[in-house]
């Protein structure tokens, strides 16, 4: 067995087992051992841009393969990961827990995603998401003297649960129709078989709401904005970073591998309007909201709906515009939650008054604020405008074949414009309300700080000079 | 042929928007506490830039293609920016924006002059005053639509922290309205955009490649509207104009000068550069409709602005009139009616920005704008005073002064039109003249007559700063006044491809 | 062949259902029929009679220790369910490369998998949770930075 193919998820394995341990074994040293973690991530992400891979290899009978699609999105999450787990260190309530189990749960997670960009077959699909989702059950409830993060941890819980029962459900259909689980297969299984097509779309109808719940797909969003806000602050970064894109990886994956019912390929209704659902929902949602955690939430479901148009789109355009939605996003959302991870209050929540005269109280913060929140509502020259309006390229030249995502398209672009009205008045407290009188000065750790500058180049880079990860995307797509 | 690499000539016009960009990363390495070299560093990148303008402009001559070229633009340079879809850095020049550029670094200028006494967070105020001027210069050299766009909206976002952070009322609605229609502009402009991309067949955003292709009738009788309705919002078109008067009215001096003057200009720009000349069947079909919106807009905001007691909100009714008077010009569609549109944005820049600029010296020493509580003032403040005269008679066209020059090819051109539709609605906005001297010569018999107050005894004039604004300004319309050649020699031949194209 | 040839087993299931349920039926009202009467009290309708009272008051609380050591023995119980496969197997994995198995890492990765089994084991150990006696809840917690 060529275990080498396995050699970055092992590694980090590895590093969690062996962070693990080191914490119960010296726990007086543990925020070392924490940064050490975050550190040994950064090494297997930089180590594996120097590895050579063999070029798309299977492993397990074809459940597992490596395709340079799949090792893009493990450097991307390892990278997700390493950032997440700077900011981890940093978070005030989760260094008074103590401890390094968030760290390697954070790790445990990362293998799991890691696993799910080279899923090619439903088992496997299902027990890598599975890992995801059950290492997050627990990192949602991490701080669990918080009731709001307890009441996280379990809404998580329950519909995460109900989510894997759709899935498992689901399989059970694809398995009866196609007589096997293996994308590879499933194709040519139904080929000219009516009665098969129709119980497979069934079955792959409930596998997609299974892992919606990953996206925050309508209708499996409704528990973003509670465990955002419940959540520890780098558990709902890590939640909407790197969940989100594995999830949306896998999709890819099934889009790639031709896994899509038949019924789909003239036109995905069921995407389109899913999409379109998801994009209103986000953008209409968040309009109320007065608690920054809770708005991300909305923003992630919103930002869900725009990355479905994209896949729904397809095409090879649409498919590179999802790739660079995708990494631009991650920047844009961990740099939000960087400063979160600083400005929040004792009880871990963020609202209005916690980020009132940030300008004042640490440039630094604010200016990574302004940049993320304008990224996120698609201003240039962030990455944000860049992947909002080739969505929207890939969204129109569909729309020439098919004029039904003309509709889409505008959709879209009134979800954008609703959404910018609650990312602007993020801003206008962080900007142009005074600070309150006792705020003090605010000290940026280093880990953060560079977690900060990270996502602000990467943001500027991706929105300024799009076409080295365009051109890997479209890469990737062959 | 166009060369794809930085040229000198495009390099120059890059630093328009690099030097601002530049001035940005000096302005955040600078400790807040240094507001005097703050002020210092952006005046000089603001004069700085405005040399580079006058430089482009003498050189401009030597540079330009013959008549008929394909690309009518100097120091033209086509640099690849991202191949799929198909985006260039497609940089240039012809006179139409050299005037535009000219108008912005002009303002730029007096916007920092007149900012000068600020003093909290005077380091936000100037970065994001920056960001504002590299937006809007970027946007005048670019021939890429998509960059054209970015840049657009790129002037968005410094927008809503100028005025919801330094402005004053109301400024956190206003700022909110402001971003959000101006956004939705966007949003249309973008639609009409990728239209236009994938229609041509081309796959490119070049706006003169574009130019060359005949767009069928069905795809220019929705693509037109879209796009002249997404710019107009920018270019306050009724009934899109209500962000304009709040917005206005309740951002700082400089900024209101700088919106008014040169922001709001990128609307009529886009629409005269993007939707007329790339669609003019569908500008032939429409125009009808957008005669009559002009025509209220100069109508209403005339009539709009006799009510107001607002000093800020009655010049930004006013603007509401005179940006209604740019798409009328356009309405005409024929030569006179586009030059008297291109005067009127260069004269409407100008004189609303020294309007603004003497309302915020008017109300930074009496603290009020409201007209009842103002009088007497030409005693006290005569050098100020002066200047809101001139400005106010330039305003409703007095001969001699850039307003008249303006208007008169407007309504000469829009009445060169046989159908009565044209006839009727020339005659009512020039009625509005009528309109525009009532409001402002009441404004003026009421705040610089009457007898002095004694609670503005202490009062003291202009100071430097305020007066190299003031003059420069001035400068500018009493040349325009009187040698109009002096633009118009500009304008013209960057007019005339447009105006082939219409007659297609 | 038999009408109802493909219903035996139903029926078959059916009878026994029914046979089921007649049982009960009987085996719960016969004795109360012919029995003799006794007397009815609380301790005499009891399952013993005597010792403990059969049910308490639902406040009553369990240490949490007996949740600890019961999800942790759940867990490795669960886990070693999976060397069962790999147990049946083994015969067939142990062959050489060349005859269909897997050679020495047929047993490798068995090793590993009790590799990462006994490093749970050993966190549980060391975090305290085997501790039944001098329960502490974690080891000493990092200084406050």
């Amino acid at each position: 067995m060529a275990f080498y193919v396995l050699q970055m998820e092992i590694a980090v394995v590895v590093l969690a087992v062996l962070g693990l341990l080191a914490g119960a074994f010296w726990p007086k040293h543990t925020s070392l051992i924490r940064r050490g973690l975050a550190e040994g991530a950064l090494v297997v992400l930089v180590a594996s841009l120097f590895l050579v891979f063999p070029q798309h290899h299977a492993l397990f009978g074809g459940a597992y393969v490596l395709d340079r699609f799949a090792i893009v999105f493990k450097q991307v999450l390892l990278g997700a990961a390493a950032l997440v787990l700077l900011l981890a260190d940093a978070h005030e309530p989760l260094r008074k827990q103590g401890g390094t189990e968030f760290a390697a749960l954070v790790l445990l997670a990362t293998a799991g995603m890691m696993l799910l960009t080279s899923a090619n077959d439903f088992i496997f699909l299902f027990v890598a998401l599975e890992l995801v989702t059950i290492t997050f059950y627990v990192l949602n409830s991490f701080l669990r003297g918080e009731s709001r993060a307890l009441e996280a941890g379990l809404k998580y819980l329950v519909l995460g649960a109900l989510s894997a029962g759709f899935m498992a459900y689901g399989l059970a259909y694809v398995f009866g129709a196609a007589d096997s689980l293996n994308f590879g297969d499933i194709h040519h299984a139904l080929h000219d078989d009516k009665t098969a097509q129709g119980i497979y779309l069934f079955g792959f109808a409930l596998v997609l709401l299974g892992l919606g719940f990953k996206l925050a797909m309508v209708p499996m969003q409704i528990w973003a904005p509670d465990v955002y806000q419940g959540a520890p602050t780098p558990a709902a970064a890590f939640l909407a970073s790197g969940s989100k894109i594995a999830g949306f990886v896998v999709l890819l994956r099934l889009v790639f591998a031709d896994v899509f019912p038949p019924a789909w390929e003239a036109q995905p209704v069921v995407l389109m309007a899913l999409a379109a659902l998801t994009l209103l929902y986000g953008a209409l949602g968040g309009l109320a909201q007065t608690d920054v955690k809770r708005l991300l939430g909305y923003s992630s479901i919103a930002n869900a709906g725009f990355l479905l148009l994209g896949i729904a789109a397809g095409g090879d355009f649409g498919h590179a515009a999802v790739i660079y939605y995708l990494v631009q996003y991650l920047f844009a959302v961990i740099a939000v939650f960087a400063v979160l991870t600083v400005v929040a209050n004792a009880h871990d929540t963020a609202d209005r008054h916690t980020l009132m005269g940030l300008h004042r109280r640490s440039p630094l913060l604010a200016l990574a604020l302004l940049l993320a929140m304008l990224s996120l509502a698609g201003v240039p020259p962030l990455g944000g405008a860049l992947g909002k309006f080739f969505v929207l390229v890939a969204t129109v030249m569909r729309a020439r074949i098919d004029p039904a995502f003309y509709a889409l398209a505008g959709v879209a672009i009134v979800g954008a414009v609703i959404a910018l009205f609650y990312y602007l008045r993020v801003l206008r407290g962080a900007w142009a309300d005074p600070a309150p009188d006792a705020a003090a000065r605010i000290t940026v750790p280093w880990t953060v700080r560079v977690v900060l500058y990270i996502c602000m180049a990467g943001m500027l880079f991706l929105g300024i000079w799009p076409q080295p990860l365009l051109a890997l995307a479209t890469r990737c797509l062959h | 042929m166009i060369p794809t690499t930085l040229t000198p000539g495009a390099f120059a016009l890059s630093l328009t928007w690099g030097l601002p960009a530049l001035t940005i990363l000096v302005l955040a390495l600078l400790p807040e506490s240094r507001a005097r070299l703050i002020r210092g560093v952006s005046l000089a990148s603001a004069l700085l830039n405005l040399a580079l303008v006058a430089g482009l402009i003498a050189a401009w001559p030597a540079h330009r293609p013959p008549a008929g070229a394909e690309v009518p633009l100097a120091f033209a340079a086509r640099l690849p920016w991202f191949s799929q879809p198909n985006i260039s850095y497609f940089v240039g020049v012809d006179g139409l924006s050299l005037l535009m550029m000219l108008l912005a670094a002009i303002i730029a200028v007096c916007g920092v002059l007149v900012s000068w006494r600020i003093e909290t967070r005077a380091k936000e105020f100037f970065i994001f005053m920056q960001v504002l001027l590299a937006g809007v210069f970027g946007c005048f050299i670019s021939f890429d639509l998509f960059t054209f766009f970015l840049f657009n909206e790129v002037t968005l976002i410094p927008t809503y922290l100028l005025i919801g952070v330094f402005g004053s009322g109301r400024k956190e609605y206003c700022a909110m309205k402001l971003n959000l229609m101006l956004f939705a502009g966007s949003a249309l402009v973008l639609v009409g955009l990728l239209g236009l991309y994938f229609a041509s067949g081309l796959h490119t955003f070049d706006l003169f490649a574009l130019a060359q292709v005949r767009f069928p009738a069905d795809f220019q009788h929705w693509a037109f509207p879209a796009l002249f309705l997404g710019f107009g919002v920018l270019g306050a078109l009724f009934p899109f104009h209500t962000w304009s008067p709040d917005g206005h009215s309740s951002a700082p001096t400089a900024i209101s000068m700088f919106l008014a003057g040169v922001h709001m200009k990128l609307g009529g720009y886009g629409c005269l550069r993007v939707a007329m000349f790339l669609l003019p069947e569908g500008a032939r079909e429409w125009m009808n409709v957008f005669l009559v919106l002009s025509t209220i807009n100069i109508l209403y905001g005339a009539f709009v602005a006799v009510k107001q007691t607002d000093l800020k909100y009655i010049n930004a009714y006013s603007s509401v009139s005179h940006c209604g008077l740019v798409l009328f010009g356009y309405a005409a569609l024929n030569f006179l009616g586009l030059r008297g549109a291109v005067l009127q944005m260069f004269s409407h820049g100008l004189l609303t920005a020294l309007i603004f600029a003497v309302i915020g010296m008017l109300y930074g020493r009496t603290h009020t704008r409201q007209l009842g509580e103002l009088g007497g003032l030409m005693t006290r403040l005569p050098f100020i005073g002066v200047a809101f005269t001139l400005a106010a008679l330039a305003g409703l066209g007095l001969p001699g002064l850039s307003g008249f020059v303006a208007e008169l090819n407007v309504f000469l051109g829009a009445f060169a039109q046989t159908p009565l539709l044209n006839k009727v609605c020339t005659v009512l906005a020039i009625l509005s003249i009528v309109v525009t001297a009532v409001y402002l010569l009441r404004t003026i018999n009421k705040v610089l007559h009457g007898p002095p107050q004694e609670k503005d005894a202490g009062l003291k004039d202009a100071d430097l700063a305020e007066r190299a604004a003031i003059l420069i300004l001035l400068a500018g319309v009493i040349l325009m006044g009187v040698w109009p050649r002096a633009i118009t020699w500009l304008v013209d031949d960057a007019l005339q491809p447009i105006v082939e194209q219409l007659a297609r | 062949m038999h009408p109802l040839e493909h219903f035996w087993p139903f029926i078959a299931f059916g009878a026994m259902v029914v046979a089921a349920i007649g049982f009960s039926i009987i085996a719960v009202t016969f004795p109360s029929i012919l029995g003799p009467r006794k007397t009815h009290n609380e301790i005499k309708d009891s399952a013993y009679e005597c010792g403990l009272p059969a049910t308490t008051g639902t406040p009553a609380r369990f240490s949490v220790k007996f949740y600890v050591v019961a999800m942790l023995f759940i867990l490795f119980d669960i886990e070693v369910v999976f060397l069962i496969a790999w147990g049946v197997l083994y015969r067939k994995l142990i062959k050489p490369e060349g005859a269909g198995g897997l050679g020495w890492a047929a047993l490798a990765v068995a090793v590993i998998f009790l590799l990462i089994l006994e490093a749970g084991h050993i966190y549980a150990w060391r975090s305290g949770a085997l501790d039944w006696a001098s329960w502490r809840s974690r080891p000493q917690q990092e200084p406050r930075a």
